[in-house]
């Protein structure tokens, strides 16, 4: 005989199953109904947004920091213009994906802050994905600085293969990279100047260690490697035959590209490097600057405002450029670009209010109360503080934008870029050299060279 | 495992049709599973299969297949192979060390040791938290001037410090130690599981036999747990060789190659490189593998039987 | 082994018992003590000790902030229904593979152990495509359906396992009745797998929870998200506000400890004994 068990809790949960799944369906078909995904709407509505007198359009961004402030301006652009601005944030790291997920499935929002670089963007423009600018709004680019608006531009020849040439982005807010140091702790090693050249680093860092200051952190566990590495590139390469290098058209080896990574290898010799330095991010490294462990360090123009969250009474600190070193032929360019940039579907429907939106965002007066939430230097020059109101790191990075390179050139493969980076992380902790980095990046080239045939 | 069948009977021909009737209907039992298997989960891995062997970039819907170029660069290529061991670092010091501490565990807790309840619900803390969240305290805890070295420095072991994440020689296995302590509660509750259904009475048995706590071990609990060890040991496996998201928040794979993984090489080729074709074909690469290394460990269990 | 032995014993199991616990709760620790800190707190002062213990200031605003009762009903909604979903799909499966003659059956189940090997970079992405052209998107539905699918593999091979160990003499006892096959399995496998599915109750949970990737790509309106997303906004683009971070994330894992609770009652030795008894 089976014993009867009846597990009550069982056939609780089916049939809590079975409302929630009519709850959910019920829920979510009302709200397909009733709202659009994304920013595309069907037809019929489409003939009834035209008769309403408000339309609507979908900005997607990822800062959180000025999610407040955006929808403020969406608000006060509402009472303008009657134009409806919904403002939705998606923070974390997921946005890009976010961004590849709706281009496949054709539902990119009317407006979004985008999260990448030209080479990104420009598989964006090969599916016709995103509205070329430039021609659409010639009188607002005329207000930024030409260097930022060149970021996303796509000229003949590009190295990204666009062929729809154009302005594809209009810049928020800019920003540039340099180095940062402690005003106090440069004070206690006996240094009174920055340093200008590379040879004067060098000596300051031997000073910082010889007054038991670490001299020097920065994020070279990430992605910054390469703006770091930049300046040098242009140094000892100068533009032209940087971009043939990597291009492929000219060898790597024995085109002098070693001197880039001997500025990593010199500072790894000269101790410069705090501990833990071959995995640190930039915001760990930021933190022992705040809090006076390292006597400098390579970041952009952001961390003003960085700092400023962190610890508000850590004022002493100024920038200088990446020095140049003696054996240098050319001059030093920095990394820097535009900071948000903000991208249009193609698909929208709603061309005009969108493009009055964009101007609306970039218009100076937002542009100054954006500077002043953001961390970035504003793109509009007209929203550029008055020179006697910034702080002298502040403007420092301000003329910064003027030696903003337009190009690096661009490698064949990211694994080229891959290959330096996982080197100069063992280069920094003495566990390779140039010349053996050198070597695995050639390999790295050769292979995408091969392959691209 | 044999299929249970039905009991014998005089074998007549209406039953025999019977017999391969019911052999259908009782599919309708995995019909749910299927269709929703079939709707959702068929779908990206057929698409990863097509990916491998084009030039897709993930973002445009026109690519060219290129045979199998992506497999053979990714067969050849080094870095991989050192990231497939790097995971099998990682399998066999999980396999060895935290398995057996989650074993432990959850013998001692089954027991009925007093404050067990409050055990149970501790043990399972470390698995709750997000990869995340698990990667920010332990890369705190690693930190030069963190709470490790300055525990060494404080018991006169000032010596061992270290930059224990920004080391090749320590880098592996410090994030292994953070992986292992996320991954004990998992397999400690599997076992638990398992060991509740082992019937008391065959304890109660081999006590009135005479039996102490070691003979009791050897000669019920383990050999009752075999079906569960293997399950748990696969787990374990594929855990560990598909680790993600510590060694993002600790490493990024750093310094150099020394904690690279699968399944970071497999994320950076097809977000950072936008080279799905190559993520693919190094998916597919390391889904055979461990596809095989499951039926071998299967087999083996098997065997034992 | 003499009563000294085992006392001994018993105290060296206390000790790794406790030792672990501390191993365990430690980080729980670093969380809430950041948790409690003021913002410029966090970079200045490096010690566990928050300079105001009972600052709960971070929890209102995390809490209000981050939108969090919404995320959190929308968690918890999404945690039942998709937990309920694998529990009856996979033990339906697990069951016919562990104990019935099925055609077909082996290649069945390895074809879906084999999805469990091949780790899909963007699998959500592509779930996120087929959604969109069921017209699924930006759809609870159409979130819940892929979690189920998606947690089936795991779940069906862990449940089979634990129904392979099951004694078959009362089974057969039920046969020999003239039992059909699904009064055995909802009558009698159900209540005695107990453990196991409470198992993998808790293990689903907390994927449903910890989920965010394939809410993100699915979800564009904010009160369908789920509390990942809730979270995700504490991260900035340049700082992470890790005191609000951390407090909504120890709020976070409260309600899974709560179901852990909840099912580690089911773990009641009684019933598989009471079963072979009969």
């Amino acid at each position: 005989m089976i014993e009867r068990r009846k597990p009550g809790w069982l056939s609780l949960l089916v049939l809590a199953l079975i409302l929630a799944i009519a709850a959910g369906c019920a829920s979510g078909q009302n709200e397909s109904a009733s709202q659009n995904n994304g920013g595309s709407p069907s037809p019929s509505d489409r003939t009834d947004s035209q008769k309403k007198t408000g339309e609507k359009i979908v900005f997607w961004h990822y800062l959180n920091d000025r999610h407040d402030l955006l929808v403020g301006m969406a608000n006060d652009f509402k009472s303008q213009t009657g134009i409806e601005v919904d403002v939705q944030l998606f923070g974390g790291d997921g946005f890009k994906q976010k961004i590849i997920a709706s281009a496949q499935t054709d539902s990119l929002p009317d407006l979004m802050t985008y999260s990448g670089g030209a080479g990104d963007l420009a598989k964006l423009i090969e599916t016709k994905s995103v509205m070329e600018l430039g021609g659409k709004m010639g009188d607002t680019f005329k207000k930024f600085p030409e260097s930022v608006v060149k970021a996303y531009s796509y000229r003949e020849g590009n190295p990204f293969n666009v062929k729809d040439y154009g302005t594809y982005a209009v810049p928020m807010d800019t920003n540039n990279m340099q180095f940062i140091y402690n005003k106090d702790l440069f004070a206690q090693a006996g240094i009174t100047e920055p340093p200008q050249t590379w040879e004067q680093l060098l000596q300051a860092v031997d000073k910082l260690n010889a007054a038991g200051i670490t001299p020097f952190a920065t994020g070279i566990g990430s992605w910054v490697i390469g703006p770091m590495a930049a300046p040098y590139e242009f140094a000892y390469l100068g533009e032209e035959k940087l971009i043939r290098v990597k291009e492929g058209k000219e060898p790597l080896i024995g085109s002098g590209y070693e001197n880039v990574l001997k500025i990593f290898e010199d500072l790894y010799k000269h101790k410069a490097f705090a501990e833990g330095i071959a995995t640190m991010d930039l915001p760990k490294a930021e933190q022992m600057f705040v809090n006076g462990e390292v006597a400098m360090i390579f970041d952009g123009s952001w961390a003003i405002g960085v700092f400023n969250q962190m610890d508000p009474n850590f004022q002493h600190y100024d920038v200088f450029m990446p020095p140049k070193p003696a054996d240098a032929a050319h001059e030093v360019k920095i990394t820097g670009g535009i900071g948000v940039p903000l991208v249009v579907s193609q698909k929208t429907k709603h061309q005009d209010a969108v493009l009055k939106f964009v101007d609306y965002l970039v218009a100076k007066e937002q542009q100054q109360k954006y500077a002043e939430k953001s961390f970035n230097l504003p793109a509009n020059m007209e929203a550029a503080k008055s020179e006697g109101e910034m702080s002298s790191a502040l403007r420092n990075f301000s003329l910064g934008m003027q030696h903003v390179y337009e190009s690096a050139g661009i490698y064949p493969s990211p694994n080229v870029d891959t290959a330096m980076q996982k080197g100069v992380q063992l280069i920094v902790i003495g566990q390779s050299t140039p010349d053996k980095v050198l070597k695995q990046m050639d390999e790295a080239l050769q292979k995408a060279l091969k392959e691209k045939k | 495992m044999n299929p249970i069948s039905l009991p014998n009977a005089p074998i007549v021909k209406r039953k025999s049709r019977k017999l391969a009737c019911r052999r259908y209907f009782n599919l309708l039992y995995v019909l749910p599973a299927l269709a929703l298997f079939g709707v959702f989960s068929l779908f990206p891995i057929v698409k990863t299969v097509q990916y491998s062997f084009t030039d897709a970039n993930g973002i445009n819907p026109n690519f060219h297949y290129v045979g199998l170029a992506n497999y053979r660069s990714a067969l050849t290529d080094s870095q991989w192979w050192q990231a497939v061991g790097n995971g099998g670092v990682f399998a066999l010091l999980s396999l060895i060390f935290m398995n057996s501490i989650a074993l432990l565990l959850s013998v001692a807790v089954n027991a009925n040791i007093r404050g067990n309840q409050i055990y149970r619900v501790v043990f399972y803390i470390p698995p709750i938290l997000s990869g995340i969240v698990v990667g920010y305290v332990w890369k705190w805890i690693y930190d030069p001037k963190g709470i490790l070295n300055s525990f060494l420095q404080g018991i006169g072991l000032g010596g061992y410090t270290h930059a224990w994440i920004g080391s090749t020689d320590t880098a592996l296995y410090a994030v292994a130690v953070s992986s292992m302590w996320q991954g004990v509660g998992g397999s400690f509750i599997l076992f638990l599981a398992g060991l509740q259904g082992i019937p008391k009475e065959w304890y109660e048995a081999a006590e009135i036999d005479g039996a102490n706590r070691l003979q009791k071990l050897r000669y019920i609990t383990v050999p009752s747990l075999r079906s569960v060890y293997t399950m748990v040991n696969i787990l374990t496996i594929l855990g560990a060789l598909g680790i993600f998201n510590q060694v993002y928040a600790m490493t990024m794979g750093g310094p150099g190659y020394t904690t690279e993984v699968p399944a970071l090489r497999i994320y950076r080729e097809a977000f950072t490189n936008s080279d799905f074709g190559m993520s693919s074909a190094f998916s597919i690469v390391f889904g055979v593998m461990l596809f095989i290394l499951s039926l071998i460990q299967l087999k083996l269990s098997r065997n034992k039987e | 082994m003499g009563k000294a032995g085992e006392r001994l014993t018993k105290g060296a199991i206390h000790l790794l018992l406790l030792a672990w616990a501390v191993v365990s709760i430690f980080p729980l620790v670093w969380m809430l003590s950041t948790s409690l800190k003021e913002k410029n707190e966090i970079y200045t002062n490096k010690s566990l000790i928050p300079r105001n213990a009972l600052n709960f200031g971070n929890y209102v605003e995390a809490w209000t902030a981050g939108g969090f009762s919404r995320y959190t009903w929308n968690s918890v909604l999404y945690s039942a229904v998709v937990v309920t979903g694998v529990v009856l799909v996979s033990t339906l499966a697990a069951y016919g593979i562990s104990r019935l003659d099925m055609a077909g059956k082996k290649a069945i189940y390895l074809g879906m152990m084999a999805t469990l090997m091949i780790p899909i970079p963007g699998a959500f992405i592509s779930i996120y495509i087929v959604v969109s052209h069921l017209g699924l998107a930006n759809t609870r539905i159409g979130y819940m359906l892929p979690m189920v699918a998606t947690a089936l593999p795991v779940s069906i091979f862990i449940l089979k396992s634990f129904f392979d160990e099951l004694s078959r003499e009362i089974e057969e006892a039920a046969i020999i009745d003239g039992a059909a096959s699904f009064r055995i399995y909802w009558s009698l496998l159900l209540p005695i797998a107990r453990p196991a599915i409470a198992t993998i109750v808790i293990l689903n949970t907390l994927s449903v929870w910890n989920e965010f990737m394939l809410a993100l790509v699915l979800f564009s309106e904010t009160k369908l998200m789920p509390i990942q997303m809730g979270l995700s906004v504490f991260v900035g683009q340049y700082t992470t506000q890790y005191e609000l971070l951390m407090a909504a994330t120890s709020l976070m894992v409260l309600p899974v400890i709560l179901v852990y609770i909840a099912m580690q009652k089911q773990f009641i030795a009684g019933i598989t004994s009471g079963a072979i008894k009969g």
